[in-house]
Formats: C-alpha cells, structure tokens, sequence
C-alpha cells in the first residue's frame, strides 16, 4: 500500500495530469513523443508517484507536473506536497513520498536526529540529485521606493553586511546610514533620499532550505555577524521579531500585505508577484547585481562539480555572479520502496525527466526547460550527466530500474 | 389676603419641604440623565457587537462575488503559471470533499450523540453525571486537540492522511453538541407522556422511540444542524490530518481537501488569483453555513409554535 | 409545563430512575446505551491519552524548560514556549478586555432595554456572529483589517502613549492587537448568550424592589442585577476565556507567525494554537512532539478554565 503525500499548506499544487493541458506554457511547441522516448515512458502497469518537500521548487513541478503525465501512459503524478525542505526529508526518511524535494541535502546529522522514524536508514540509503537551479531574491515591498524617481535608474542595493544587520535587528530603518551608505545614488540636496520608515523583516516560519541557502550566504559573507552554522531554522531578530511565513509562497503573502516589509524569497515568487521587486545584491566581487538567469548561471559556474556533500554556490565569485544562488535536490531511495516496479519506474523516470534538458533541435520538453520558463536556470550539463548516472544505481528487488 | 399672608412669618417647615422638593428635583433630573447616559451606553455596546458582522458580510459580497461562477463551483483548481496567472480552476472538489468529510462525521456523530442523550436523559446515577460534565466541558475544547487525536490514532496507524481522519476529529466536536441538544430536547418532553405510556404497560425502550423521541425531534434536529453548521466550518483539525488533494475524492480513504482548508490555504498562496478565489470560498462556505443556522432556527420555531 | 425532575406518583414509583420496576426496559435498549455511553467515555479518555503519549517525549527530552524556555527553533532543537504561553494569555486577555463590557453590555440591552420584539432579530444577529466560521475572520482580519490597522488604529494608539508601552514597536497591522481584536470579536456572542441566561433569573421582586424604591433604571442594572448575576456572569466571561484561549485559525492568519518573545501589543507573535496548526505538517518527529507538549499545555489551560465557568454559571443560573 503506497503511502499519500502530505502538504496541506500548499495550495500551489500540480494538477492531475490527466485534467490540465492548459498549464502548457505559451512558447513551448507541442509536444511530440519521439519513439524512443515513447518506450521511455510508457508503464507496463498504472503507477502513481507522490512527491513532497521544498517550496522553492513548487513553481518548477506545478507546471511541469503536468506536461510529463499528459505524454506518460498510465501515470498518475500525485499533486507535490509543497511542506518546505523540512518536510520533505522527513516524508523520504519515512517512506510517505516516492521522492522528496529539499534545497539542502539531507545529512547523516539530520537522519540521526530523527529517532522516531524507524526506516530511516543511513545515509547510504538515499541517493540524492540536483534538480533545479535557482535564486533566492531579496524581496521588498516598498511603495515610497519604488515609485521614486531615482529607483528606475538606481534600484535599490543591498550588501551581506546589511542583509546580516537587518535579521539580527541591528539595522531597523531604510534609511540606516549603512543603507544610505550603499545607494549612493539616493540623494536629494545631498541627503540620503531613502525613506525614514521602520523595515518589516519577513521570514520563514517552517524548516526552510531556502533559509538554509540565505544564512549560508549571510554566514560566508559575513561570519564575524552572523556566527551560527547555516541551519534550516529561522531567524529571530531582537526587538520586533519578524512576520512568518509558511513556505515560500507565505513569505510572498506577508510581503505582499505589508508595505515596507523585506524578505528573502525564491526568485519565481517575486516574479509572480506584481507588488513585490527585488533588490540588488553587492556580489563578492563588489558589484551590484540583479537577480537573473544570467547571474545564477554564472555563480554555478564558478563550481562546476556539485554532490551532494559539496554544493553551496552563495557568494560566488565573478562580477556577473548573483551571490545567493542555490541549488534544490531530489532526495529517493536508492532500494525504492514501491509497491511495484511500474511505480518505481514511475519515479524514477519523472526525476531523470523532471532534471534533464530536452535534446537541441528535437522540439522535446522535458524538465529543465520547464525551469527556464518559470524562472529557474537550467542544470549544468556536467550535473544532468551525474544525475542520470545517480539514478542508475537505484534498484527496485534488487534489478536497476532505470536502463 | 394675601398680603396678610406675606406679613406671616415663614414657616421652616415649609421652607425646608420647598427647598429639599427643589433639590430632589434637581438631583433627580441629574440621575435621570445619568441613567439615560448609562442605558445609551448599553445600547451603544449592542451596536458595536453587531456591526462586525455587517463589515465581515460586506467584505465576502464585496470580494467574493465577483470570483463566483458556475465553473468556479464544479472545476477543480488549476495551478496558475507565470505565463497564465488567472487560470485557478474551481473548488469543486473542496465541496465534495467537505461533502464526504462531514457526511460520515455526521453518520457517526448523530446517532451517537441522540444515544448518549437518550442515556443522559433518563439516567440520573454518577458516571452519568460525569459524562454530563466532561461532555459540556468538550464543546469549549480548541478542535486543534481533536486534530492531534485523529493524527495520532488514525493517521499514524494507517500510514496516510485521509478524509477519515478529518471525518472521525469533526465526529467527535459534533457528538458533545448533539448529546446536548438532545438532553435537553428530551427532558423538555412532559413527563405525562412517558408515564401515560409506561402506565400502558410498554417498555421504557418503546416509549422513549416511539413517544418521546418523535416529540423531541425538532429540539434533536435544531441541535444536529447547529452543530453541522459549526463541523463545515472548523479548519484546524482537518489542517492536521487530511493531506493535499485536487481531484474529486469520494473514497474517504485518500487525502481530500475541504472548503474552509482551501480558504485557508488559498489565502497565503502564491498568486493574486488564488488570493482573490479565497474570498470564492469563504462566500461559499459561509453559505452553507448561514443556511444550516437558518433553517435549524425555522425548525425551533416551527417547534415554538407546535407546543402553543 | 411540568418540570422533569418532579417524581409523579403512580402507585408511588419513583420515575426519575428510568427504570420502572416491574416493566422491562428492554434489555437491549439499555445495553446499547449504557454501551455507548462506555464506548463514549472510552473515546474520552483515548483524547486525553493521545495529547499524553504524543508529548511524552518531549516532556522527558526538555522537561519544564519547554515551559520556561524562551526559545522556540525547533529546527535546532530548542522548544522554549514561554513566548508561545505569553502570546496566548496576552491576546485573551485583551480580547476579554473589550468583550466582556461590550458583551455584558449587550446582554443587559437585550434583556432590559430594548422591546422583545425588537431583541429577538437582534438577538438573532449576535447570534449570527458565532455562525461564521473561523478562517473567515480570518480572511476579513487579514485583507480588510490589516491595512485598517496598521494606517489608522495603531497610529491612534500609539499616539494615546507618545509610542511607549504598550503600544510601541513597529506597526505593520498583523500582531497581537490585531489577534486580540478579532478574538474579542469572536467570544462576543458567547459571552453575550451565557450572560442573557443568568442575567434572566435575577428575582422580579428583587428589581421591582429597586424600583419602587426610586432606583433609576441603570441604577438598577449596575447595582441589582449584576452583583445579583456576578457569579453567573464571571462564568460567562470564563466560558469566554476559553475560547479565547484555544482559537486557532484566525488567529494564526493575523498575529504574524513569529516565535519571539512579546515586548508590546504591536509586536507579532504566536499563540499554543496557532503554532500547533502552522508547524505541525512540516515537523519532524522531534518537533512534533514538542507541539504534543504544547496541546498537552493547551488542553490544560482550556479544560481547567471551562470546568471552573461551568461550575459558576450553574451556580449563576441557579440563582
């Protein structure tokens, strides 16, 4: 008996593949079922596959979900359960998901924290790949800013010393000094131009990866701030605490209601979201970048070889760099825990789908290019070639599943 | 005459029923006025209890209207993209799943809750008593701790978020109010009527379902009803238990979703679309809600007005 | 209409034991009750059980210092939920604030003061009040009051105590002023109902009494009928209290989800409830016991307070 996924705080769902063609983004061709990968797909028996985990992808596998099911035959794609990382790693660890998502990798530490699941394994059960390769942006909510003059020349800048004052509450008004200090450019009559407006941290409430990205990048560029080791959990500030959110698309909410408000959310989520623009970050090399594909790609370029065990990309050299870029990992087991081999395949083959680009010139889509249109920068060849040999070795009864 | 009186010399008791008549009047004009001020203030309280209902009402048409549709009834939800932001589908399958929750919850709960009245009624020994009081207690229990119970002994077991679950948590908020209602329903029944029938020579267990259970069933129906209209509305211990789904789900044995879980979901979701469909289903939720209350108040009087 | 409790006698049997000698009650009638009041009970104490054995472990891991801990990060392990016990009591308390002059209020108008046959539709509306069901007052607190709030009614607050306590700290809406408004919204009706019911057996002669003494009529109210009522109406506000405590929803949709400690009424926090419903589905097992610990917490609090205003409004009710 297959376990159903959990997630009720997500509404940012997949839907059923068999209802949605409409979530077929304007721009893609129609897909084709290129013989070999009909073959590919196709299932000897019906197989559904549940899936659970971070919010960061949610945007990614809502409307990738679909595409994948409407070409497979017998496949049924259960809504993702979008609970946070978190989540996601407890529903792998305790067999209720075929396959979860997380922006940070699970651990020995966190499966040996988890002494009520009995079938945690170790951590040579689960083989884990990443699958999507995204930003986190600085999102703001600030209608003085933004409807400023100097904003459409200017945007609004932010440094790691600035962002790590802020979540500590050392920082607590726009127009701190250090602020100021960093737009130059905000003047008038040769004074700082920002508003004199208390700042509303927003942050995560749940176990987040995409806190764990944040506070990697704080801790890296500023560790004389920001001390503790970067962890899943949230932040607290001193005086006013911040507004939390649950999951990505609950910080999205917060500052969406707030004006004046701050926080860190995947980059999808600012662009979905008219109300909310993303603030320019000061990289390593001491430029102020923007959040895009271009930047991310090349932060993850600067390392090119990511396991699991080796995967932060913040603060990442290079002057085109977006220095908060992160990767999101898919976490199965390496002996798969289906209930048949038709649902193993199943899973098996929509993570090899859901984390590969489609061939050049072959009018195919596949996962990757999904992504791209949903604001994720595709995968690094060099790492869609490990996955797909990662997912080799899992097995199901001991044969491998994925040929 | 009078100025033969005006050459008398004044009374004091005279003067001093004058001037105390004049102070009374004084002081009872000003009592009067504070008491008029104190009622006003009375008055003012009942208008500040009122108007938050007029505000919420106001906001659910204002908002909610506008989303509803046929479509929007009987679709189900679609994920927005960036490419499509305004593509929500419907919550057709939080009504069904509200649907089969609270349907078995009521399968359980008002059967239950008649028995347990029947037996608070006519039982006046010490366990019953007690189970008086821990029953009135548990209707003033938060439902969270009822979602906590259903995880425990149904989710965990099963290894699955179910409609069960949630079906079992709400059938428990529902039993306490029903066993109440019914309590009271049936001792509100002239005891003439179960004497006449004992005096016949029938069981207790006839005169009780034959005789007085009809007689209470407006009061019984009033209070199932009532506590329907209070299970369709709960979220927090379906939040608990009940998964995530967006298909239609008959078989209360899978996740299933739920009007009040989807208004809450909905409301810190992603897009400004599904931001707006929240208010969609509150105005359908507190629908159902509204009718249930109104029609158990049509029963009560329907009963009122059946006894004089 | 003939009370229920009165023994009638035929032959001098005592009716009230359900239980007539000399004609069976039908033996399987009585078992199916007497059965399901067991079965009943059983459930009871499987409710209780279940709070139990969920937080067990938390218990024995963090001890009382999940009481007294200041630190609520469970994802570094850290369960202190004294923040989560001050958000609680603080947003009641302030809700019971406002609710009980208005609800007490409304109740004496319902009763004294205006005709019936206006006090019924009335009635009806406070009544209807109860009906909406929480995430609503949720949603409404959260798109319609938020900006209410945050732009006009903590200006004005802050601006009574030049931005001192208790209204000092930022003011974005969300926080704990705005949970405690829509709680005292939604305990009105229910203060509002327990108080009608004691307030309508203080003695006729008593008021009458009053009057005729040359009582003004809200002297009467003030100084007859509630000291009369006092009992049944701190019931009533008891009875309030505990929903206070224990609603979940609405007040996890405005009170702005944070763990940290409360400096102010505009600070934004969260109560035992509310974390319970945010957290639970995407805890691991440790953290899931730590909110086991806090239901348990919960579970106290609210049966505590509900048992002590049963026992006062049937006192007040009494008479």
């Amino acid at each position: 008996m297959k376990i159903n996924i959990r997630g009720s705080f997500a509404v940012v769902v997949a839907t059923a593949g068999l209802f949605a063609s409409l979530s077929i983004p304007a721009g893609a061709t129609t897909v084709k079922l290129d013989p070999i990968l009909a073959s590919d797909t196709q299932l000897s028996t019906t197989a559904t596959v549940a899936s659970a985990g971070a919010t960061f992808d949610t945007p990614f596998f809502s409307a990738a979900y679909p595409i994948y099911a409407s070409r497979t035959h017998n496949a049924t794609v259960g809504a993702y359960g979008a609970g946070g990382s978190g989540a996601g790693q407890t529903a792998i660890m305790s067999n209720t998901a075929d396959f979860a998502a997380s922006d940070v990798p699970l651990t020995q530490a966190n499966i040996d924290a988890a002494t009520t699941i009995s079938s945690r394994g170790t951590l040579a059960s689960y083989v884990q790949v990443p699958v999507a390769l995204g930003g986190v942006a600085i999102a703001f909510h600030n209608t003085a800013i933004t409807t400023n003059k100097l904003y459409k020349a200017n945007g609004f800048i932010v440094t790691s010393a600035i962002l790590a004052k802020i979540y500590t509450g050392a920082i607590t008004k726009w127009n701190d000094s250090a602020i100021c200090a960093a737009n130059v450019k905000w003047r008038v009559k040769n004074a700082c131009a920002l508003p004199n407006a208390t700042i509303t941290v927003v942050g995560r409430s749940d176990s987040s990866g995409t806190t764990y990205i944040f506070r990697d990048y704080l801790h890296t560029a500023q560790p004389l701030i920001l001390t503790a080791a970067p962890s899943k959990s949230t932040f607290v500030t001193s005086t006013n605490g911040f507004v939390g959110g649950s999951g990505n698309q609950g910080v999205a909410t917060n500052l969406e209601n707030t004006n004046n408000s701050l926080g860190y959310v995947e980059y999808s989520y600012v662009l979905l979201n008219k109300s909310l623009d993303a603030a320019l970050v000061v990289n390593a090399a001491n430029k102020a970048v923007a959040i895009n594909q271009a930047g991310i790609a090349a932060a993850a370029a600067t390392k090119p070889s990511v396991d699991s065990t080796n995967f932060s990309i913040v603060n990442a050299s290079g002057a085109t760099s977006y220095p908060i870029s992160g990767y999101s990992w898919v976490m199965l087991r390496k002996d798969s825990a289906a209930s048949s081999l038709a649902q193993a395949q199943l899973t098996v083959k929509l993570v090899d789908w859901l984390a590969h680009s489609a061939p050049a010139k072959s009018g195919l889509t596949f996962g990757q290019d999904v992504a791209t249109q949903q604001g994720y920068v595709a995968l690094p060849t060099a790492a869609q070639n490990v996955t797909r040999n990662a997912l080799k070795t899992i097995t199901y009864n001991g044969a491998q599943v994925l040929k | 005459m009078t100025d033969l009186l005006a050459k008398l010399p004044p009374d004091p008791l005279l003067e001093r029923r004058r001037v105390v008549q004049l102070m009374s009047q004084k002081t009872q004009r000003a009592r009067s006025l504070r008491s008029s001020l104190f009622l006003s203030l009375l008055v003012s309280a009942l208008m500040v209890a009122i108007i938050p209902l007029f505000f919420v009402c106001a906001a659910l048409v204002q908002r909610g209207f506008k989303v509803l549709s046929w479509g929007f009834l009987t679709q189900v939800p679609q994920q927005p993209t960036l490419m499509q932001q305004d593509t929500i589908g419907g919550v057709g399958n939080a009504i069904i799943g509200s649907l089969v929750v609270d349907g078995v919850a009521a399968l359980v709960a008002v059967p239950l809750g008649i028995i347990l009245g029947l037996y608070l009624s006519e039982t006046q020994s010490r366990p019953a008593t007690a189970l008086r009081s821990i029953t009135e207690i548990m209707t003033g229990l938060p439902s969270i701790l009822l979602g906590v119970f259903a995880y425990v002994y149904i989710v965990l077991n099963m290894h699955a978020f179910t409609g069960l679950a949630g079906a079992m948590a709400l059938a428990l908020l529902m039993t306490p109010v029903i066993t109440k209602a019914a309590e009271t329903a049936l001792r509100n029944v002239p005891r003439t009527l179960t004497e006449a029938g004992l005096a016949l020579g029938a069981r207790q267990s006839k005169v009780s379902l034959k005789v007085v259970l009809p007689v209470a069933a407006p009061g019984i129906v009033t209070g199932v009803l009532l506590a329907l209209a209070r299970a369709i509305g709960e979220t927090a211990p379906l939040l608990l238990v009940m998964g995530a789904s967006i298909q239609y789900e008959w078989n209360p044995l899978h996740p299933m979703s739920a009007l009040p879980l989807m208004t809450f979901n909905y409301s810190s979701a992603a897009y400004d679309s599904q931001h707006a469909a929240a208010w969609g289903v509150a105005i359908v939720l507190v629908a159902i809600v509204l009718i249930l209350n109104v029609v158990s108040r049509l029963v009560a009087a329907f009963m009122r007005r059946e006894r004089h | 209409m003939i009370s229920s409790k009165s023994v009638s006698g035929l032959n001098g049997h005592d009716f009230t034991r359900g239980v007539m000698p000399r004609v069976k009650s039908g033996r399987f009638y009585s078992y199916v009750l007497r059965g399901s009041a067991v079965l009943f009970a059983g459930v009871l104490v499987l409710f209780v059980w279940s709070i139990i054995q969920q937080s067990w472990p938390a218990w024995s891991h963090s001890g009382l210092s999940i009481i007294t801990g200041t630190n609520w990060a469970p994802a570094d392990s850290q369960f202190g939920a004294l923040p989560l016990i001050l958000a609680t009591l603080i947003t009641a308390g302030v809700a019971l604030l406002f609710a009980v002059p208005i609800g007490i209020g409304t109740a004496l108008t319902l009763n004294y003061i205006i005709p019936p046959r206006i006090a019924s539709p009335l009635t009806v509306l406070v009544e209807l009040l109860a009906a909406v069901p929480s995430v609503v007052y949720g949603l409404w607190g959260l798109n319609v009051l938020v900006p209410w709030m945050s732009t006009t009614i903590q200006p004005w607050l802050a601006g009574l105590t030049s931005g001192g306590w208790p209204f000092s700290g930022n003011a974005i809406g969300l926080g704990l002023v705005l949970a405690s408004t829509v709680l005292s919204i939604m305990v009105l009706p229910t203060i509002v109902a327990i108080s009608r019911d004691v307030i309508a057996v203080v003695p006729r002669d008593l008021i009458e009494g009053a009057l005729s003494l040359g009582a003004t009529r809200s002297q009467v109210l003030l100084k007859v009928v509630v000291p009369s009522a006092k009992i049944g109406l701190l019931g009533a506000v008891s009875l309030g209290a505990g929903r206070a405590l224990g609603e979940t929803v609405a007040v996890a949709m405005v009170i702005g989800s944070s763990p940290a400690m409360p400096h102010s009424l505009f600070s934004l926090g969260s109560t035992l409830a509310s974390t319970i419903a945010t957290q639970f589905i995407d805890s691991s097992p440790q953290q899931l016991a730590a909110l086991g610990a806090l239901a348990m917490i919960l579970m106290f609090l609210t049966a505590s307070v509900n048992a002590i205003a049963r026992a006062l409004v049937q006192r007040g009710v009494k008479g």
